[in-house]
């Protein structure tokens, strides 16, 4: 089956707009998602201190900043981003 | 963080997560739209090989879709499990999360609380169980696993039982 090279994302103005799109949409996923961990993990972290911070004479508990949910979320952007990233770069090969 | 002054004898009686069940609208969204990415997908297969217009659009559409729907999904479930209902000996504590947007936290005193409410209105409800906590005033908290235990817990705290 005959696939896409590197190349032919870029041999048209059509093509090459669409690839530019792609890869800024891409990119912006990723800083969505690293906007998103660093947020929720503040979140986190709070709401671990919070118990200690209303009855001061309960035991400090280890920090645990990541948690089932947040890997679950890693594992599943990277699943995205290489499903889109096949579905996308190799177009013809795929359908 | 709430403001709790040292040595105020303020413990904790409680802390409780919402309900399961308010995911459960959150994933018939994300199927949902999953679905309207899968159909831009399926567009893009039926003009594949043309390398044209149409198959290009439908393409980023389809990724783009796919895009906000994961991050979509995975910040509202985020923020959702963190939200938490904190019983103590002198109030109830409610915080409500939305990543990026809000974070709210209500907090319920017993000195200006003379009654809790717990309530299971519908069958979902019942056979869930979760349910609904009132106070005299006050936003009510919904989703709240087994509300009439939590209810009671209150209540205990409040010494009204």
């Amino acid at each position: 089956m005959q696939t896409l090279s590197l190349s032919d994302h870029f041999a048209s103005p059509l093509m090459t707009t669409s690839s530019v799109i792609f890869l800024a949409m891409e990119g912006l996923s990723l800083l969505v998602f690293f906007l998103v961990i660093f947020q929720y993990r503040r979140i986190v972290l709070k709401h671990q201190i919070l118990p200690r911070a209303i009855q001061h004479t309960l035991e400090k508990e280890p920090e645990k900043g990541v948690t089932t949910l947040l890997w679950i979320y890693v594992i599943m952007t990277v699943f995205v981003i290489v499903l889109t990233t096949i579905l996308f770069w190799l177009q013809p090969a795929v359908f | 963080m709430p403001d709790v002054p040292a040595n105020s004898g303020e413990q904790l009686v409680l802390i409780s997560h919402e309900s399961w069940v308010k995911y459960v609208r959150l994933v018939a969204v994300y199927l949902l739209l999953l679905l309207g990415s899968i159909l831009f997908f399926y567009i893009a297969a039926l003009s594949a090989f043309q390398y044209d217009l149409v198959t290009q659009i439908a393409l980023l559409l389809g990724v783009f879709l796919v895009l906000v729907d994961h991050h979509w999904f995975f910040m509202a479930i985020m923020s959702q499990a963190e939200n938490q209902v904190i019983v103590t000996t002198d109030r109830v504590i409610w915080i409500r999360h939305r990543i990026f947007f809000d974070e709210e936290m209500h907090e319920y005193a017993f000195e200006k609380m003379k009654f809790v409410v717990s309530e299971k209105k519908t069958f979902l409800q019942y056979l869930f169980q979760f349910g609904t906590l009132k106070f005299e005033s006050g936003t009510p908290i919904p989703y709240v696993p087994h509300p009439s235990a939590v209810a009671m817990a209150i209540e205990q705290a409040m010494g009204l039982t």
